[in-house]
């Protein structure tokens, strides 16, 4: 799948994920393994107080998407690939003001493991808010006719 | 309203929900609080817009994470004798199960309250507290009191 795929494919993504749809995130880049989401900002999604800075929870959130994203990117079929664990780190708070662009990597797939790793920004990607990597599952099943179907060898090569 | 005055009046009244006025995110994913004998439960509300994967149907991870984050934070706060708003360090979550979309409840416990840190489990579960869910880990940097 070309860069252009790959966008039209995530968009659609985030289109039926009712989450993501709620909370206006859309796919901006996105290439082999590689993608860019961008959030608008809500003042629904703001932490405590009226201090005006975005709850570390959505950005935990567009970091597990995109990471997630980042897999499908990676993978030759539309493998089923849940999230085994994540760990963010915050380097400072999101401003409550502009968008929050997040960017992942999928940078090693093996027989049964997807290593993602990414962070958040808002003006500049050089001072980031967040760092994160993520690890997700590979299940060998894609979402098919009536249910689960197991992906054929061809799908699961790397 | 000071912090510490919302704090002490939440928990005489045994009444959470000008706390968590207190934060825009808890209730946009429709957090609440309540108390029983094991101490403070909060819990998060069936709510279609948290759905992430409608097909198998899910919870969105982020959300899991941001609600147990959010238990972390006010838990810190909750138990704290000098209320501070905590700054989230870092944070880590285990997915240990699926999960599926109906109410989640979770329970942090305050590993260590240092004086600038504070290191905090939480455990999310939905049918039986003994089969959780997730597992998370929190750090948060402890502010001046307010």
């Amino acid at each position: 799948m070309d860069s252009k795929e790959l966008l039209a494919q995530g968009n659609n993504f985030l289109q039926v994920l009712p989450h993501c749809k709620k909370l206006g995130m859309k796919v901006i880049t996105a290439s082999k393994g590689q993608a860019t989401i961008e959030l608008p900002y809500n003042p629904e999604i703001l932490g405590m107080d009226s201090q005006g800075y975005v709850h570390g929870g959505i950005l935990t959130t567009m970091m597990d998407t995109v990471c997630g994203f980042a897999v499908t990117a990676a993978l030759p079929a539309q493998e089923f690939c849940p999230t085994l664990d994540l760990r963010m780190d915050h380097m400072r708070r999101a401003n409550a003001k502009g968008s929050i662009f997040a960017w992942a990597q999928c940078y090693k797939i093996t027989r049964s493991i997807c290593f993602t790793r990414g962070y958040a920004y808002q003006d500049d990607p050089d001072d980031p808010i967040v760092h994160c990597v993520a690890t997700f599952v590979r299940s060998g099943k894609a979402w098919g006719k009536g249910g689960f179907v197991k992906l054929g060898a061809e799908d699961l090569l790397l | 309203m000071k912090l510490k005055q919302l704090i002490e009046s939440s928990k005489l009244q045994d009444d959470y929900s000008a706390l968590l006025d207190f934060v825009p995110y808890a209730k946009f994913i429709g957090v609440t609080i309540t108390q029983d004998k094991n101490g403070w439960l909060f819990t998060l509300a069936t709510e279609p817009n948290n759905i992430g994967n409608p097909i198998t149907p899910a919870l969105h991870g982020g959300v899991i994470a941001g609600f147990m984050e959010v238990a972390a934070a006010l838990g810190q706060m909750l138990t704290s004798q000098h209320p501070t708003i905590p700054k989230i360090i870092n944070f880590s979550i285990d997915y240990v199960r699926a999960a599926g979309v109906k109410p989640t409840y979770a329970r942090c416990s305050i590993v260590r309250q240092g004086k600038r840190i504070a290191n905090i489990t939480v455990l999310a579960w939905q049918k039986d507290e003994l089969q959780p869910i997730a597992t998370a880990r929190a750090h948060f940097l402890l502010g001046e009191e307010v």
